[in-house]
């Protein structure tokens, strides 16, 4: 075998550089064999490998040793690209080519300049893209000798032509995109690139405004003119309304995006918002503008739609205020009134039968004055009555108050003053209170208080005849609610009325066996029920009643 | 002929019924003997400040006590209240508010304006005789005004 170069200080080919004939090297020469950007590899005219350089080394991963005598390039190129090549190659020369190291010289053979483009295959598998020039090296009988393959590694400008591909595709899809108005300007602001989407937006062409017209005709003059003014005050320096006004900032390197209305050919206006760019030279001189503007219209619809709801919204909660305001003022007007005029015809009533019987009971039998006496206790109970109605009526109105409340003490001092200092009811013996500790409450202390007091009063009534009447107290704690019960060991009630217990005027004993007006209860319900809690109550006739009530439980935030 | 600088009670009251209940009792304890009675709120006005139907009478004369219900024709009493309130010469003038309502807005209202005492009529006649005897007593007997 022959070798045609011989390489200053490569150790591995002392043996070619001692052969005769050898190629005088210059300096050229051994600027190539030495760069380690350039892979050289030389080939006797088998295609066996018989130099293998630095650079060869460095982009394929082999020591010249690993290759040297033993492979030829075929055997480092990707060998689905040499099929194709052969087969190429085969058709183009009309004669079977095989897809080997054939394929790889076959035109530098023929000494046809070739230059391709090939995927090498590194020791470690990888590949990459390699521009690959082929020269077959003759003796002085012309006589091939060998092949010198020059490869450059081609992955960066591989890169560079895709980011390139990518960059022009962008710009492509931007300066045809339908929505958005592109528009180029020089320096001066007059329009030199008029995209698809300025025209569809504006309803000009192209050819009406490149070299024309600047962007600032294309918007509301008047808006042109507060915009320049806003600018003049910002930055403290008169600014020109037209043209100037719009790129300003991006004049001065700032990121401007500003909403401003357009004004189409046909004279109709939309709310755009445009963003301004500077465009400049590699010395950073403006050279002109790049002005992107989207057509805002959707946006203000649907901010023009939210405001409209939002008032809509505003209009229909007043309108459901006033007519709440107004029935609880008609509410109001009528307890005022059941209040004033229904009770001044019974005071009416119960004072003309006094005044009778002051002025004419010597002129009246036993059964007559019986017979009055009867018009005013029916007067007074109907006085009662109405008393507790509004007080009824009055507890859905008022405001509520929370606050922690200590039901032991609450239930214990109700119990004191409006039971034990109240006239006596019961016939037999005084009731006794067994009070256990109760768990604390969050609420409305005047209307548990009043809870409480009916409670009681109903058990003080419903215990009139027993002998050793006792009014029982307790209470547990619950996840949510506190349960608490009021037991007495009266005269009870049949189960199945229970759903009647809390309605107002409803009750389950006659006026003669208790008297009452059969609002207390409902009056217990509704306190309740405006805590959240509930209430129900268990009895049997005769063997007393339980009556129980539950107030939630309120969480407090950082507990 | 009773004087006018004898009167003792403005008696404010549109329902006939309160007005003669009233009016007995305080007969019957021998506590007015000159009480005016008016039957609406501009009658009062009229009345204490010689104005319409009582023009020509002496605003500087004083009764001892006004009873006023609060629930009148025209002119409701608290407007009265308001006026008497706000002129200089009835301004310290007692004023007993006497009515059905026992509504706090009308308690609180009578009191905001300055009321010397409000009292809710009871249904029951002897409790009613009762409570006007007691505030005719200590207005009209016991009570000390400024001159």
């Amino acid at each position: 075998m022959k070798i045609p170069v011989q390489i200053p200080g490569d150790t591995q080919r002392l043996d070619a550089l001692s052969r005769p004939g050898v190629l005088e090297i210059g300096a050229l020469q051994r600027a190539i064999f030495n760069s380690a950007n350039f892979s050289s590899i030389a080939t006797d005219a088998k295609g066996v490998i018989q130099i293998f350089n630095v650079g060869a080394e460095r982009m394929l991963g082999y020591k010249a040793a690993d290759v040297l005598n033993k492979i030829t390039p075929a055997d480092i190129s990707d060998p689905q690209e040499l099929i194709v090549r052969a087969q190429e190659l085969s058709l183009e020369a009309g004669t079977l080519i095989a897809p080997g190291f054939d394929a790889l010289v076959f035109k530098a053979s023929r000494t046809i300049e070739d230059i391709y483009e090939l995927t090498y295959i590194r020791k470690d598998g990888s590949r990459f893209p390699a521009i690959v020039s082929v020269t077959a090296l003759r003796d002085e009988r012309e006589q091939i000798i060998g092949y010198l393959l020059i490869g450059t590694d081609n992955s960066a400008r591989k890169r560079a032509e895709a980011a390139l591909l990518e960059a022009g595709a962008l710009q492509r899809a931007i300066f045809s995109s339908a929505y958005f108005s592109c528009m180029a300007t020089d320096e001066k602001g007059v329009i030199q690139l008029f995209n698809v989407g300025a025209e569809r937006m504006m309803g000009y062409s192209a050819a009406d405004v490149v070299n024309k017209i600047t962007p600032a005709e294309l918007h509301d003059p008047q808006e042109v003119i507060a915009h320049a003014n806003a600018l003049s005050v910002e930055f403290d320096t008169p600014i020109a309304p037209g043209f100037e006004a719009l790129v300003f900032k991006a004049s001065r390197g700032i990121a401007d995006i500003y909403e401003l209305t357009k004004v189409r050919k046909d004279g109709s206006r939309f709310p755009a918002i445009v963003s301004v760019t500077a465009l400049r030279d590699e010395r950073d001189r403006i050279i002109g503008y790049l002005l992107i503007g989207t057509d805002n219209s959707a946006r203000k619809q649907a901010e023009d739609d939210i405001c409209k709801l939002n008032a809509d919204l505003e209009r229909r909660v007043h309108e459901r205020t006033a007519a709440l305001n107004s029935a609880n003022h008609e509410l109001e007007a009528f307890s005022y009134s059941v209040s004033h005029d229904l009770r001044a015809p019974l005071r009416g009533i119960d004072g003309y039968v006094r005044m009778l019987q002051e002025d004419c009971a010597d002129r009246l039998d036993a059964e007559g004055n019986r017979m009055l006496g009867v018009v005013s206790s029916e007067a007074k109970r109907m006085g009662q009555l109405i008393d507790d109605l509004l007080a009824f009526s009055r507890l859905g109105r008022q405001g509520m108050e929370n606050t922690a409340i200590d039901m032991t003490a609450l239930a214990h001092a109700v119990f004191m003053t409006q039971i034990l200092a109240a006239p006596p009811l019961n016939e037999v013996a005084e009731p006794r209170l067994d009070l256990k500790p109760l768990p604390p409450a969050q609420g409305d202390h005047a209307m548990l208080r009043q809870v409480f007091a009916n409670l009681f009063s109903n058990a003080v009534k419903f215990t009139r005849h027993q002998l050793n009447p006792v009014i029982e107290v307790g209470g547990t704690s619950g996840v949510d609610a506190t349960t608490y019960y009021v037991k007495d060991n009266g005269v009870g009630f049949d189960q199945k009325f229970d759903h009647k217990l809390f309605g107002v005027f409803q009750r389950l004993h006659s006026e003669e066996e208790f008297e009452g007006t059969g609002v207390g209860l409902a009056l217990v319900q509704r306190v309740i029920h405006r805590h959240g809690g509930k209430v129900w109550a268990e009895g049997k006739v005769g063997e007393g009643a339980t009556f129980y009530f539950t107030l939630p439980i309120r969480k407090e935030p950082n507990a | 002929m009773t004087k006018l600088s004898e009167i003792e009670v403005l008696l404010v009251e549109d329902s006939p019924r309160d007005a003669e209940m009233t009016l007995r009792t305080l007969r019957k304890r021998n506590l007015a003997n000159h009480v005016v009675l008016v039957k609406d709120g501009q009658e009062a006005l009229d009345w204490l400040f010689g104005t319409g139907s009582y023009a020509g009478r002496d605003p500087s004369c004083h009764p001892k006590l006004v009873l006023l219900d609060l629930k009148l024709p025209k002119v409701d009493g608290i407007e009265v209240l308001r006026a008497i309130r706000a002129d200089e010469r009835t301004k310290f003038m007692p004023v007993v508010v006497m009515t059905s309502s026992r509504e706090q807005r009308d308690v609180i209202e009578s009191y905001k304006l300055g009321v010397n005492s409000y009292i809710v009529k009871p249904v029951d006649f002897d409790a009613f005789s009762a409570a006007v005897a007691e505030l005719g007593h200590y207005w009209l007997l016991f009570n000390q005004e400024p001159k």
